[in-house]
């Protein structure tokens, strides 16, 4: 069996409550050993999908992107698997995203205005799967 | 004696030259307000009428955090609302010399209470959570009915503007998303494009806001008086609809201890003016971009290394997130997604 990175963090938080944090005579400190528990749940709790869930939102956005017109972005790709790659390439689409999404809201056509919900479906969508966990 | 109990022994008896043997003692640091350093702490001295003991607090100005806030802000509020129906502890000395303390300072009353913890507990009022409803719309309806000119508070943010506050105080928090945003944020992005789109009406009066009027940020005692309203770091002259939207916000809604009618009828009374609905729902949504503002800064602080604080980070983590359902689930009853449930 191998020792995971999550299992790891796991103990890491038992230690802070069982063995550091009733140890703490000073308010402020135990303030901050109790808040750096659920900092390190949230962070570990997030590793397992963060791939995952960047790789969709990228796919999504692209889609979008189509949608809207914009036939260069949409046929882009990840330039990678890494977090550090796939948030660069979540960052430029994003921008991309809030330009079209500014454009469309004010055109009154019905094309227009169910891009702008669509949009607004996929805001949604793409919040609660980043939800932090912890 | 610790270097920083003797350097505020030292501050004090500069400040009080008839002071003799001046000891600091008891001296920890609290949570108050996240973006000044907020330290406790006793000070004894004898002067001609004997022996002197006072509980004060010490409020630090930071390297970095949630606020930039200048620093003789709060001392200036605490001063020129002192008297006026708003409880706030007295403040004695304000000092901008780093030479004392490093870094700005300014020294105040210890109040009695406890604030309460909205995070940690769904009755942080101890059971008073009623009465400190009451109380919590009655001072804030107060601070509303005052007149920021002739308590010489003009040099708060917005105190010179004839109006249109609602859109100094949106530029004000689109400015700060763009300064602390690594990643642009679409749903907060919409949200503000919405409010432009969608104006309020003009404010009924010039008000002093708070910035901050929520649970956390006032102390109480057990029969659920409020002994001390605090954290004025985000005070302006603005909207009075302002503070009452973020008093409402769900994270720390004090709706849950007092049915908002009642509260909101409190408000109108101690304020002397008429709430608008319409007007307070545009208010609630720009909260929610507030409140983005809010955490993005404090995200962007710890990022690039000027806050360590854990409340810091918890806050950016937990709380965007938050803020951003929020505001998700008020545009969907905008219509902005379409039908319902799509």
């Amino acid at each position: 069996m191998k020792l995971t990175g999550a299992t790891v963090l796991e103990g890491v938080i038992d230690a802070l409550r069982d063995q550091v944090a009733p140890q703490l005579n000073d308010a402020f400190a135990a303030d901050a050993a109790r808040m750096a528990q659920s900092l390190i749940a949230i962070v570990g709790r997030a590793g397992d999908d963060a791939v995952a869930i960047r790789v969709a939102e990228n796919a999504h956005i692209r889609e979008l992107l189509g949608q809207g017109g914009l036939a260069a972005a949409a046929a882009s790709k990840d330039p990678g698997l890494r977090i550090s790659e796939l948030d660069a390439e979540n960052s430029r689409l994003r921008t991309l995203l809030v330009e079209l999404h500014a454009r469309v809201e004010l055109e009154d056509d019905i094309e227009a205005r169910e891009l702008d919900q669509a949009i607004w479906r996929a805001l949604r969508d793409f919040e609660m799967a980043r939800a932090p966990r912890g | 004696m610790t270097t920083l109990e003797s350097r505020i022994a030292d501050y004090l008896g500069h400040r009080m030259p008839a002071a003799k043997n001046v000891q600091i003692d008891d001296l920890a640091r609290i949570h108050g307000g996240s973006s000044q350093e907020t330290f406790r702490f006793r000070a004894r001295w004898q002067d001609d009428r004997g022996d002197q003991e006072r509980r004060l607090i010490l409020r630090r100005a930071p390297e970095a955090g949630l606020v930039n806030a200048e620093r003789d802000l709060e001392f200036n509020v605490y001063s020129a609302l002192a008297g006026r129906g708003v409880p706030v502890p007295t403040a004695h000395w304000l000092e901008l010399d780093p030479q004392w303390l490093d870094r700005p300072f300014f020294i105040m009353d210890l109040m009695p209470g406890k604030p309460g913890h909205f995070f940690h507990s769904n009755d942080p009022y101890e059971g008073q959570g009623e009465t400190v409803g009451r109380n919590f719309w009655r001072h804030l309806g107060t601070l509303a009915a005052q007149d920021h000119r002739a308590l010489g508070l003009t040099g708060l943010r917005g105190g010179e503007a004839d109006g249109a506050y609602w859109q100094r105080e949106l530029d004000h928090w689109e400015a700060a998303l763009d300064a602390g945003e690594a990643v642009v944020e679409p749903i907060v992005r919409g949200v503000i494009r919405w409010l432009r789109r969608n104006p309020p009406p003009a404010a009924a009066k010039p008000a002093i806001v708070h910035g901050d009027y929520r649970c956390g940020n006032f102390l109480f005692v057990p029969d659920g008086t409020i002994s001390a309203v605090l954290d004025w770091e985000m005070c302006h002259v603005g909207d009075p609809l302002e503070d009452v939207a973020w008093a409402l916000n769900p994270m720390w809604s004090v709706e849950k201890h007092l049915p908002l009618d009642e509260g909101l009828a409190l408000w109108e009374q101690a304020s002397g003016l008429t709430l608008d609905r319409a007007a307070l729902d545009w208010w609630r949504l720009f909260a929610t971009v507030k409140a983005c503002g809010l955490w993005t800064t404090a995200e962007a602080s710890f990022e690039d290394g000027t806050s360590r604080e854990m409340i810091v980070a918890l806050t950016a983590l937990r709380a965007n997130h938050f803020h951003r359902k929020e505001m998700l689930e008020r545009m969907e009853r905008l219509g902005a997604m379409g039908s319902v449930g799509a």
